[in-house]
């Protein structure tokens, strides 16, 4: 029984313990907390103590553009007690100046709300990336008050191959001016290989002051073994002439004669150094070893270890470290019989990082079956010496077997030995350029975002609306036959009235009453929709009083109408001229009637 | 006017004429073996505003023969849009592309999109615009027909209907056409090796690194960074300076 009380009051220290592992600690920091608007700053989320960790909730940050750089998983165990930690990094970019608020970012642990302190980050003009950190003068210094040079050396004693580097900085008091930019002179560098990645710039507060510094990292690589002397960095500034003499700093005790001593070129140089250059050993030397220094590692990739006979196999050797990267040569090559390889050129990429030369030299080759078999690529090796563990190491690749079949179906093709390509082209190289086919033509926006092209699109449409339109009037019209007559009564009187005008002309006067007779009765018959031959004069006068026409228009017709009876009943009586005033007294009544009708509707 | 229309035209054949005529100093520079003078003349014309499918192809073999893989590329993806059918444009981007050390498949790919953004590529915006436009106009006239005509039989139905069908289908490959070839920024990476980062700066995690000649789609630029999805949808900020946009 006590065993068993002894088990749970253990068991429950042990819970107890590991609870207290497991608290929880948010924390937010910033990488700085003044920037420049042309920099970023990283915003690292930390929550210890958990696992299940949902993403953080940032708030929105006015000021800023947030951007998402990755997140980082720890774990470590020390005594017994572990340690776990999440850290989620958020890139701030500023697009504006002024004074921000980083608000409480919450984080959701095991379903658990926890909140950070809330941070200020002020963004200023110009362009250094931190606030200035404080400095002393920098050792081994020369300098003329506002301009300060330094150099300095990472190493005086290093293999022959191995990195040292030359760190040359000039600090330049803000504010202080120079007629012309400060002349830069560096060191010849004889005796080394060297690499510069540009000049950095940043800010530095040195005895109270701020200095503009700039930086520039020499990566040198000495060639030969030996005492090599790195000559002085010199550099000439000349100070501004015209701010020296007109300053009118009451407090600059400075006498006339001294300021115009300032202003002579002044040429300031840095110390000689003295490398002491050490022969790379020779035991141990492995027989393939170049040259190379540093430390490396090597990948062999091959694209493919089974083709037929009319494909390319291409073989990569890449080795990638840190050294004198581009100075690297490839792994000997075997000759095999029955394979044809062939160097397709490399390829460096070299990169400074963290004070280190860095990167990359890749080998390519082609190989090319000149038959069929199975052939085997030997383990390729390379070696080189680490200046670290003073030691030389080789690499070696794993072997290849290549399975070279016939070609399907391709014996005696003339392309045999070539590429597969799509399109039933067979290459070994890219195809050779060609001839214009037609004529070069003036860049432009694709047809369908001309303007004029996307105006034309509406002319169909609106083709069709008309033909709806006139359709749809056409059908009203037949299916109307009082609207029908009133449209076509002007057109069919005017149309009688002519044929009136041609029997007039050619004398047949009898018929040519009775024709002005019909033409006012069928207009009056199809305005008002009655039938012209049942019309008679008192029932037009009726007809035109019930619609409102005038007295005046109504006397006219009476007037008309007997007139043209009188000539169809007596035609003997009227002569050619009085027919004419009839047929111009028709015309005229016509067209007031018309008007009338439109004044009356 | 007219005769100020006559002189600009002429003018202008005049300039495209100059610019045939260093089309084939280029091919002769080429076939010289002076990649590097024929690569500057080809620019050249480019420069000057002038395009072709045999212009990016001949650009895209220069650039292949000094060195620049990812240029050839670009280049080459840049006739295919002209000329998408051009087999022997297909087969020199096809061969650059399988001397590049990435290798990408878009095995994430949903088939049927595969298969309408293909469709879609086989074929020039304008003549898609075309072919869009010309039904169009067949099914305004089968309309106007319809407005004298009233035709109620099935013929009529079937054929109005496919038209209309026909017309939906190729203004919808002409939208991909438009959206892929003319509204998508497409990347390329012109430096052998490249770290594509999880944000924009040099802080930022290496998410994986891409090798010259691999493209992208540029979804945003910042801080002197693109930010790119890849294939199988990898997202990335790559250094603007190691790209090339086209």
């Amino acid at each position: 029984m006590r065993i068993y009380i002894l088990f749970i009051v253990c068991l429950l220290t042990v819970v107890s313990l590991s609870a207290e592992v497991r608290a929880v600690e948010v924390e937010a920091q910033l990488s700085s907390d003044e920037i420049s608007i042309d920099g970023q700053v990283t915003l690292t989320v930390s929550v210890a103590g958990a696992e299940n960790v949902d993403e953080p909730r940032l708030p929105a940050i006015g000021g800023f553009n947030i951007y998402t750089a990755g997140k980082t998983f720890s774990s470590s165990t020390v005594n017994g007690v572990t340690t776990t930690s999440v850290k989620y990094k958020y890139v701030l970019v500023p697009q504006r100046t002024g004074n921000f608020l980083v608000g409480a970012i919450k984080v959701r642990v095991d379903g658990k709300e926890y909140s950070t302190e809330p941070m200020g980050i002020t963004v200023v003009k110009g362009t250094s990336s931190t606030v200035p950190s404080q400095e002393s003068r920098p050792d081994n210094s020369t300098e003329n008050g506002e301009y300060i040079i330094d150099a300095a050396i990472s190493k005086d004693t290093v293999y022959e191959g191995e990195l040292l580097v030359y760190e040359f900085k000039a600090f330049q008091k803000r504010g202080a001016g120079f007629l012309s930019d400060p002349v830069y002179v560096p060191p010849s560098f004889s005796g080394f290989w060297r690499e510069e990645f540009g000049w950095k710039r940043y800010s530095r507060r040195i005895r109270g002051d701020i200095y503009i510094v700039n930086q520039m990292d020499s990566y040198l690589f000495p060639v030969s073994p030996g005492e090599v002397e790195i000559e002085p960095t010199r550099v000439v500034v000349t100070p501004d002439v015209f701010s020296s003499i007109f300053n009118f700093d009451p407090f600059d005790s400075r006498s006339l004669r001294s300021r115009q001593r300032a202003m002579q070129p002044e040429t300031l140089l840095t110390e000689p150094m003295i490398i002491a250059v050490l022969p790379l050993p020779r035991e141990n030397r492995p027989r393939d070893f170049k040259g190379s220094v540093g430390s490396y590692k090597m990948d062999v990739d091959i694209s493919s270890t089974e083709v037929t006979v009319d494909e390319t196999i291409l073989l990569t050797i890449k080795i990638a470290g840190q050294g004198n990267i581009k100075t690297i040569s490839s792994p000997e090559l075997p000759e095999i019989e029955g394979l044809d390889i062939r160097s397709s050129g490399d390829t460096t990429a070299v990169r400074e990082a963290g004070g280190v030369v860095a990167g990359s030299k890749t080998f390519e080759y082609s190989i090319i079956p000149e038959q069929d078999g199975l052939y085997e690529i030997p383990a390729l090796k390379w070696s080189y010496f680490d200046p670290e563990t003073e030691n030389y190491h080789t690499l070696s690749s794993k072997k290849y077997s290549i399975n070279i079949k016939p070609a399907g179906g391709a014996a005696g093709d003339e392309l045999s030995g070539l590429m597969n390509i799509p399109g039933d082209i067979k290459v070994r190289d890219i195809l050779s350029v060609k001839s214009l086919d037609g004529n070069l033509e003036r860049r432009t926006r694709p047809l369908i975002m001309n303007p004029v092209f996307i105006g034309m699109q509406a002319l169909p449409l609106l083709l069709l609306a008309g033909v709806i339109i006139f359709r749809r009037r056409q059908e009203r019209l037949m299916g109307d036959i009082r609207l029908r007559r009133l449209k076509r009564a002007h057109g069919l009187a005017r149309k009688k009235l002519s044929s009136a005008s041609s029997l007039l002309k050619s004398g047949n006067l009898d018929n040519f009453y009775g024709e002005i007779s019909k033409a006012v009765y069928q207009y009056v018959g199809d305005k008002f929709n009655y039938s012209a031959s049942g019309l008679t004069e008192s029932k037009v006068v009726e007809i035109l009083h019930e619609e409102g026409y005038s007295e005046a228009a109504i006397e006219e017709f009476k007037n008309l109408i007997r007139t043209a009876d009188f000539g169809r009943f007596a035609p003997g009586q009227s002569g050619q001229e009085s027919a004419r005033q009839l047929l111009e007294q028709a015309e005229k009544w016509i067209v007031t009637a018309e008007n009338e009708g439109k004044r009356v509707r | 006017m007219v005769m100020i229309a006559i002189l600009l035209a002429l003018s202008a054949a005049n300039l495209s004429a100059d610019a045939a005529d260093d089309f084939a100093l280029g091919v002769e520079a080429y076939h010289a073996g002076d990649y590097e003078q024929a690569l500057q003349i080809f620019k050249a014309i480019e420069d000057s505003g002038y395009v072709s499918p045999e212009l990016y192809f001949n650009l895209g073999n220069s650039y292949y023969k000094t060195g620049q893989k990812g240029m050839a590329v670009a280049a080459y993806m840049q006739a295919e849009i002209l000329s998408p059918r051009g087999d022997d444009i297909k087969a020199n981007l096809q061969f650059v592309r399988s001397t590049l050390r990435d290798k990408v498949e878009d095995s994430l790919q949903n088939p049927i999109w595969q298969f309408v953004k293909e469709s879609s590529l086989y074929f020039r915006a304008n003549e898609l615009t075309w072919i869009a436009f010309i039904i169009y106009l067949v099914i305004i006239a089968l309309l106007i027909y319809q407005v004298f005509y009233k035709q109620k039989n099935i013929v009529y139905l079937l054929v109005i209907f496919f038209a209309a069908a026909l017309l939906i289908i190729s203004g919808s490959m002409l939208g991909i056409n438009l959206k892929l070839n003319y509204y998508t920024d497409r990347g390329v990476i012109t430096e052998p090796e490249v770290d594509v980062l999880a944000g924009p700066g040099p802080i930022s995690d290496v998410r994986f690194t891409a090798h010259e000649g691999l493209t992208f789609r540029i979804l945003e630029q910042e801080s002197g960074y693109y930010e790119g999805i890849f294939a199988n949808k990898l997202k990335g900020w790559v250094e603007i300076s190691k790209a090339y946009q086209f």
